[in-house]
């Protein structure tokens, strides 16, 4: 994790929305390092702002948004560059895989066009070569027949099919960073091993990826170094194994305790608005642990046997 | 029992609009190529005042022209003044429109003020005014009917590229590392087509109508023989007084099928939208 040269660090990482004057944090001092051919994966429930890092990290947010701290990515800072620079950054070198695969993609160009258009554009092959390009990327993502694949519209592919479509497009493109924003979600298991798989293939080219997503048994079989967010705020990160099989933090327990095969027992209550932030710890309120410090103070982010915790017991 | 083979192309099209479709291809053609169809020259003279007969089938003006010859060639101007202004104000229509929703802030303030302050020109008097004041030609007049009939376009491509640009698949180009350019170019532009081809259309259609009225207020090119002028030569010319309706029907015919026919192609995509969806 300390690997001396990172290929994208985030460091002190806080976004703030303005909506109507009231000011929501929606990340808060959020630090992660990332080293080549690695994958670091997000996970934490929703509104946890896990989507919101990986909008930051391609300058994607919205004008009413305030970001502070750095991105770094191969020793760029990204909130510095200027448009052209960064559009040739997006989808080249960092490359973003979106929720929701069926408005990802346009509805009115078959799925040949919609990975030729950003292959034409960052002139990843020459163009000779840019057809059984699209097929070997079709192929990897899983499309056994991909000449007829590419002749298909969106609105032919199931929500599945959609999703191997889109990381296609990123497979083409063949970016350094993979960010993949809940790739699995609304999938059965077959399909989740599908996309296991071609995430794994991002990995096996050596290839750096960073998943978001709320499925720990996604995160578990690929990811090397994990992230948990709580309310805006890491909680707990260092690396998977040791994490989710001994985890210190109680959030990270109580996410693991409530996945279906470890006896389905759900944290009591829910996360606290980012409106209105409890002053001491942001998980206090549904700790079991909690203590009257808790309420009383935050906790910082200390370093406890080669993990980062926030949690006043550490 | 026999079985009419219909072509599927026919099928999905609709058998009013394909009607329409060639309805407007003779115009087009009479437009292009008067010389394969009109019975004479239009610059042959005949004996003037003629009736309907075999040699002249709608008879002949007071000047001894062929009516039907004038009518032919009339086609040409009355269509191109149509489409070139129709074709300007879909140009100012779409830029303005894609503009001020893709970039919303102060250039949709700037542009939607200027949209606003067009749309209450009171159109018809102003056009009459500019085509007084300035020498008649086909080109003013296309001009200044393309300048005021942008406004309707500009607001329905606001109001869809506002909608459009806060879809995923314009933020996935973005990631994807697209310019704002080509994103309007390849994803904006064709996704809003079935809204432009309408509006297109009816612009046109309306286009023609003031065209006419225009011309039969006499501020049409006088040299230029238009649909519209035939009806105002027949009026101020005779044709009413003596009911030589020969004369002034036809060309007021032609610019009702014309814009009739053009109206329904350009609703072609309403109609058909949510069969052609599942197609």
């Amino acid at each position: 994790m300390n690997s001396p040269d990172p290929l994208l660090d985030i460091s002190n990482l806080s976004i703030t929305f303005l909506s109507d004057g009231i000011k929501i944090p929606a990340v808060s001092g959020f630090s992660c390092r990332i080293t080549q051919g690695t994958c670091t994966a997000i996970i934490g429930e929703s509104g946890c702002g896990k989507s919101v890092v990986a909008h930051a990290i391609l300058r994607l947010l919205p004008k009413n948004s305030l970001v502070e701290g750095e991105i770094i990515f191969k020793n760029l800072n990204i909130y510095r560059l200027n448009e052209r620079t960064l559009q040739s950054i997006r989808g080249n070198e960092i490359g973003i895989m979106f929720q929701s695969p069926d408005r990802a993609l346009n509805p009115i160009y078959r799925l040949y066009h919609q990975i030729l258009g950003p292959l034409d554009i960052h002139k990843v092959v020459p163009v000779q070569e840019s057809e059984a390009h699209i097929y070997k990327a079709l192929r990897k993502a899983g499309f056994s027949d991909p000449e007829h694949a590419s002749r298909l519209y969106p609105c032919h592919c199931s929500g599945g099919m959609n999703q191997r479509a889109v990381t296609a497009i990123i497979l083409s493109l063949e970016p350094d960073l993979v960010i993949a924003d809940e790739p699995t979600k609304g999938l059965d298991r077959s399909r989740i091993l599908d996309i296991q798989a071609s995430l794994k293939e991002i990995l096996h080219e050596n290839r750096t990826l960073l998943l978001i997503t709320h499925d720990i048994r996604l995160a578990h079989a690929i990811a090397h170094q994990i992230v948990v967010m709580y309310a805006g705020e890491i909680v707990e990160a260092g690396p998977v194994n040791a994490i989710l099989s001994s985890p210190s933090h109680p959030y990270t327990r109580g996410l693991i305790q409530s996945l279906p095969e470890n006896g389905f027992n759900p944290i009591p209550g829910c996360a606290p608005p980012l409106t209105s932030l409890p002053e001491g710890c942001r998980f206090a309120d549904r700790c079991y642990q909690a203590t009257k410090m808790c309420h009383k103070r935050p906790a910082n982010l200390t370093h406890v046997n080669g993990r980062m915790i926030r949690c006043h017991r550490y | 029992m026999t079985v009419v083979y219909v072509p599927s192309w026919l099928k999905k099209m609709g058998y009013t609009p394909t009607f329409c479709i060639i309805i407007l291809g003779i115009f087009v053609y009479a437009a292009i190529f008067p010389k394969t169809i009109s019975p004479y020259s239009p610059e042959i003279r005949f004996s003037p005042y003629g009736e309907p007969d075999e040699n002249h089938m709608l008879g002949t003006d007071d000047m001894g022209y062929d009516i039907l010859t004038l009518l032919i060639y009339a086609t040409r101007i009355s269509l191109i003044i149509g489409v070139f202004a129709g074709i300007l104000s879909l140009c100012i229509g779409t830029s303005i429109g894609i503009a001020s929703g893709f970039h919303q802030g102060w250039i949709d303030d700037l542009m939607m003020g200027v949209t606003d302050i067009t749309l209450i020109i009171p159109k018809i008097p102003v056009i009459i005014l500019i085509a007084a004041y300035l020498h008649p030609s086909i080109w003013i007049l296309i001009i200044v009917l393309g300048l005021f009939s942008w406004e309707t376009t500009a607001r329905v491509v606001r109001a869809k590229t506002m909608q459009i640009r806060n879809s995923g698949f314009v933020l996935s180009s973005r990631c994807l590392g697209f310019s704002s350019f080509s994103i309007i170019i390849h994803d904006i532009i064709p996704v809003i087509y079935p809204v432009l081809l309408p509006k297109f259309m009816l612009t046109i259609a309306g286009a023609m109508i003031s065209e006419a009225s225009l011309s039969f207020l006499g501020l049409s090119d006088p040299m230029m023989e238009s649909w519209g002028k035939m009806i105002a030569d027949a009026f101020s010319h005779g044709g009413f007084i003596r009911e030589m309706w020969w004369w002034f029907l036809p060309p007021a015919i032609c610019i009702c099928v014309t814009v009739l026919a053009i109206t329904r192609i350009g609703m072609m995509y309403e109609s058909n939208e949510p069969e052609m969806a599942f197609k």
